[in-house]
């Protein structure tokens, strides 16, 4: 090890160590590699200058602002509480109903939104308020929220999805329907679960609603609903790319948010505008800083030295396939999804053609891994979202979740060994 | 400081942290927009895709600024919110430090940069590229300040301002 790639590695560990935000700390491990590192490929304008030009060149990242903006009206409008009516009365009387409107509104919200923390705080929020009412137990309540939040990136869109596209030069289309089954999979699974803790803790019933007011619901939601037909249409019909979908979606979310709902006026939309800044903002400058990061990586070839390793571990793709995962659960616990795509797609992607692991097939495993994360202590963004709604302790939600995250890790391992759950769809559009 | 000359720096700093951004993804959106339903109903035009490239790099870096504004931006703080308070503001004024001396290392050379690149100017609107790139400087020089101010503020005021963010 020479001594800039040394000093690379101490600062980035001593990001971590003192709490350093990771964009700006990506900028500083790489400027102390640039400044002393004699490396003609390395001068101390490769921040900017690998910073600047990928992100002018990543088209396909745009998708991330525009989905981000997508959500904000989403949540904004009244489309959340059109789908929430649609879903209790798709649900009817059953026991744990309202747990079960949670999931289903979640899979039904995961069609509009690419991020599982939109998922959490728009339409959770409403659904841990309408479960507190119903006396439910918090903590319950919360985990259902987030556990079901989960299933947000992986049903398209989704923006994990379009960072690995970029990060892995594979298709968005192919990855977003890759997503669909192993995201009805988790879907079906927490419905499962639910029902059985439902019936054990004798939870509430729902309401059950005559013919005429289920028709009454569903034609109130359906404009809300038509957005998925508008975002997965348009990208697969070919009149959209992914990247203008996001912004078909969110033109359309105005329109019914004013027009049909009426539930939109300036002050919102200035809201929603201020919000996505702030998240895009937050999502591109890790992205942007990451580029001179992994310059320096490459140029160290990191990623052959960690390759070697493995390889020299297992050649075999199965046994690869369940250190992966296990390494990126762990990693879930600890760091957030965005900085562990950036460091370590680039890392992995060698192994994975090594052994000829397919890669739209990795990476909805990668993502669903990382979504796992969300939900995981010590650090689960989506445990501190529904806690900060609620109000419920962190612990009391820690030990509801828990097997909850089992039942989706069992859909994890189904979808890492049968590639078909992940590849059927994108097989029947083509994919090869 | 007189009030009016700290309003006037607020709405400055506004201007750069939040209107700008706020601006430039507005034209991302509507620039999209503009393109799904030229391509639909009468030509693909190129202007969309690079103006709102531009204005991605511009709401990316000046965004970013606003997330740090307002303490969104991704870190691993589990072991700072585990420290004692005096721990937590050394390794404040630490982080700070070491964020504010490598900024000021790269400064310089990225402006060189930024301004060698005034030669280049993008296809269709024929924008020159340092304006496009211009924010990079903006997001270094408001970073430095605002660290450097932090780290004074560690100093004077008994209890600790915030974050190492």
């Amino acid at each position: 090890m020479n001594i800039p790639l040394i000093v690379f590695v101490v600062s980035f560990v001593a990001v971590f160590l003192l709490g350093i935000p990771l964009a700006p700390g990506m900028m500083l491990s790489s400027a102390f590699y640039f400044l002393l590192s004699d490396n003609p490929a390395a001068s101390l304008d490769m921040v900017a200058i690998q910073f600047l030009t990928n992100l002018n060149a990543s088209f396909v990242l745009i998708a991330v602002p525009l989905f981000v903006f997508m959500a904000e009206i989403m949540n904004s409008g009244k489309v959340t509480e059109m789908i929430f009516s649609f879903s209790s009365a798709l649900v009817g009387k059953r026991k744990g109903a309202l747990a079960h409107v949670n999931i289903i509104n979640s899979i039904i919200f995961s069609g509009m939104t690419g991020s599982a923390l939109a998922d959490a705080s728009g339409p959770g929020n409403m659904e841990l308020k309408a479960m507190q009412q119903q006396g439910y137990d918090d903590a319950y309540s919360c985990a259902i929220s987030a556990a079901s939040a989960i299933i947000g990136p992986i049903i398209p869109p989704s923006i994990p999805m379009v960072m690995y596209a970029m990060l892995s030069s594979t298709s968005i289309g192919y990855l977003f329907l890759g997503g669909i089954i192993p995201g009805l999979l988790i879907g079906i699974a927490l419905l499962i679960y639910n029902a059985i803790i439902s019936n054990k803790r004798n939870y509430p019933e729902g309401k059950s609603f005559p013919p005429r007011e289920f028709w009454k619901f569903t034609l109130q939601a359906l404009p809300a609903l038509f957005t998925v037909v508008i975002l997965l249409g348009g990208i697969y019909t070919g009149v959209v790319t992914p990247t203008e979908a996001g912004a078909l979606a969110a033109f359309y979310g105005i329109l019914i948010s004013v027009f049909v709902y009426r539930a939109l006026g300036w002050k919102e939309l200035k809201q929603c505008l201020i919000n996505a800044v702030r998240t895009t903002g937050t999502l591109s400058l890790l992205v942007g800083s990451s580029f001179a990061f992994s310059y320096i990586v490459s140029i160290e070839q990191i990623p052959n030295v960690i390759a070697t390793f493995l390889l020299g571990l297992t050649q075999n793709k199965y046994v690869m396939l369940f250190i992966l995962n296990i390494a990126l659960l762990i990693l879930g616990c600890f760091l957030d999804t965005t900085p562990i795509q950036l460091i370590f797609t680039p890392i992995i992607i060698p192994i994975l053609s090594q052994l000829g692991i397919d890669l739209v097939h990795f990476g909805v495993v990668m993502v669903l891994n990382l979504m796992i994360g969300l939900a995981t202590p010590p650090y689960g963004m989506l445990l501190f979202t529904v806690s900060g709604l609620s109000g419920a302790p962190l612990k009391d939600i820690i030990r509801e979740i828990l097997p909850m995250v089992f039942v989706i890790i069992i859909v994890l391992f189904l979808i890492t060994y049968i590639p078909d759950l992940v590849l059927f769809i994108p097989k029947l559009s083509g994919y090869k | 400081m007189p009030d009016w000359l700290k309003k006037t720096g607020k709405f400055l700093v506004d201007c750069i942290e939040l209107y700008v951004p706020i601006l430039t993804f507005s034209t991302l959106f509507v620039s999209f927009v503009i393109q799904i339903f030229a391509r639909k109903f009468f030509k693909p035009l190129i202007w969309p895709e690079e103006l709102s490239l531009i204005c991605f790099v511009w709401t990316a870096l000046l965004g970013g600024l606003y997330s740090k504004r307002m303490g969104t931006q991704v870190a691993f703080t589990m072991l700072y919110d585990a420290a004692k308070p005096e721990t937590k503001r050394i390794m404040r004024i630490v982080g700070n430090a070491l964020l504010l001396i490598a900024f000021a290392i790269i400064l310089v050379p990225s402006w060189n940069y930024v301004q060698f690149m005034a030669y280049k100017k993008s296809d269709a609107l024929r924008i020159p590229m340092n304006i496009a790139y211009f924010p990079f400087v903006v997001y270094l020089v408001d970073m430095i300040v605002r660290l450097a101010l932090e780290i004074v503020k560690e100093f004077t005021t008994p209890e600790a301002p915030g974050g190492a963010e």
